[in-house]
């Protein structure tokens, strides 16, 4: 995408969140839904695409005391990530997990390489029981989205 | 994907993994006046702690 954005001469936007002051970063917390009422006019239908279909390795480190892989202090990951974009207003959201249906010989691939440094066993757990596929359809089941 | 999910211009994109403190509605603000194909939200993290959470 950001090749095309190059090619067609139109512009790539960077907002750096690091230049952030800490107050801005509190009145962010609090002023979301505030902030996107006004745009519902504009964007009325906005979608969140979330892609939940890798291995969720980014949480290698924080995990590896728990149980668990997707739960984060009892709550499936996605969870969080779900309740965040309601608060905001954004209600139309999808989620890719092609990945975790269709796995690639690039995949198997680096799932070898982080046996090799991991417990195995505990990081094939949450495919089975709390894997972002069942994380998300017991979220879906009990709020009005659909997934 | 685009044509079988996507039906709002613009929209998010977010990673599964990863949570945010990011004021969406500024960020539309961003995108809109900037007039950008694509505008990234990104932050700097030690890589330690960004490999922790």
């Amino acid at each position: 995408m950001l090749a095309a954005a190059n090619q067609s001469g139109k512009r790539v936007s960077i907002w750096n969140l690091s230049n952030e002051s800490a107050a801005q970063k509190r009145m962010s917390l609090f002023g979301t839904t505030g902030m996107l009422s006004e745009f519902g006019e504009l964007f009325p239908n906005l979608q969140a695409v979330i892609l939940c279909g890798g291995w969720h390795s980014s949480a290698k480190i924080a995990c590896r005391e728990h149980r668990n892989r997707l739960l984060l202090f009892g709550r499936p990951f996605l969870e969080y990530l779900l309740c965040d974009l309601v608060a905001a207003g954004i209600h139309n959201i999808v989620l890719v997990r092609a990945m975790a249906e269709k796995r690639s010989a690039r995949i198997s691939a680096r799932e070898r390489s982080l046996r090799r440094r991991f417990n195995t066993r505990r990081r094939r757990e949450p495919r089975d029981r709390w894997g972002a596929e069942k994380c998300t359809t017991a979220f879906c089941a009990a709020t009005r989205f659909s997934s | 994907m685009h044509n079988r999910f996507l039906r709002s211009d613009p929209f998010l994109v977010l990673n599964g993994d990863t949570l945010l403190d990011i004021d969406y509605g500024r960020l539309l603000t961003k995108h809109s006046k900037a007039r950008a194909m694509v505008t990234l939200a990104l932050t700097q993290f030690r890589t330690a702690a960004a490999t922790a959470m």
